[in-house]
């Protein structure tokens, strides 16, 4: 793994939760990605069920912003 | 309203960063498959992140706590986030099947839509830093 980009992802990915919980949004999507990918580089590789886990809660947020707006 | 408007932009910023910006070179066909599942993974990881301000974006704007405009902006930004889930389909079989070469044009492809989506946003006064 590559942990140089992790780290940056997990840096910016630290600043977005701190943003939104600031602006009184939920940061929960955001904390569990960042623990994934903290979690996922410690372990050298990825399991098939992170990989899921991760896959269906990228899907059910495109799919959430992705609905028609009134 | 300027938090949540910076929530938003360092939501889109982070598609500055490696995983999710950087396009994958390939020089010639027939190379070992360069989209490994940790990539695909840290790179998931990393639209999560971005997909979660967007969805931020898009709930103030529904509860009216930003400018009306912001639906034209939303509408403009899922031309091309609409455009994501068959290729990220797609994009994981190659990846999972080990589908050399494929998986590269699919992730670029997937790379040059966030990378729309987000100049998208810029071009309606939403400020995209990094």
């Amino acid at each position: 793994m590559d942990f140089a980009a992790i780290l940056l992802l997990v840096q910016k990915g630290i600043t977005i939760a701190e943003a939104l919980l600031a602006a009184g949004q939920t940061a929960a999507p955001a904390l569990t990605a960042i623990k994934n990918l903290v979690t996922g580089a410690a372990k050298g590789s990825v399991s098939d069920d992170d990989l899921a886990a991760t896959e269906a809660q990228l899907d059910s947020l495109i799919e959430q912003f992705n609905l028609d707006i009134a | 309203m300027r938090k949540i408007l910076l929530a938003f932009t360092l939501a889109l910023a982070l598609t500055g960063c490696a995983q999710l910006q950087s396009a994958v070179n390939f020089a010639t066909v027939g190379v070992a498959n360069p989209i490994t599942k940790n990539m695909l993974y840290e790179a998931e990881n990393g639209a999560i992140v971005v997909f979660a301000g967007l969805n931020a974006y898009k709930q103030t704007c529904v509860a009216g706590a930003i400018a009306s405009s912001c639906k034209d902006t939303i509408r403009a930004i899922q031309q091309y986030t609409r455009q994501i889930p068959p290729q990220l389909k797609v994009l994981r079989a190659y990846v999972k099947n080990n589908d050399q070469v494929n998986a590269g044009v699919v992730y670029n492809t997937i790379m040059q839509l966030l990378a729309n989506a987000k100049a998208t946003a810029s071009a309606n006064g939403i400020n995209i830093g990094g």
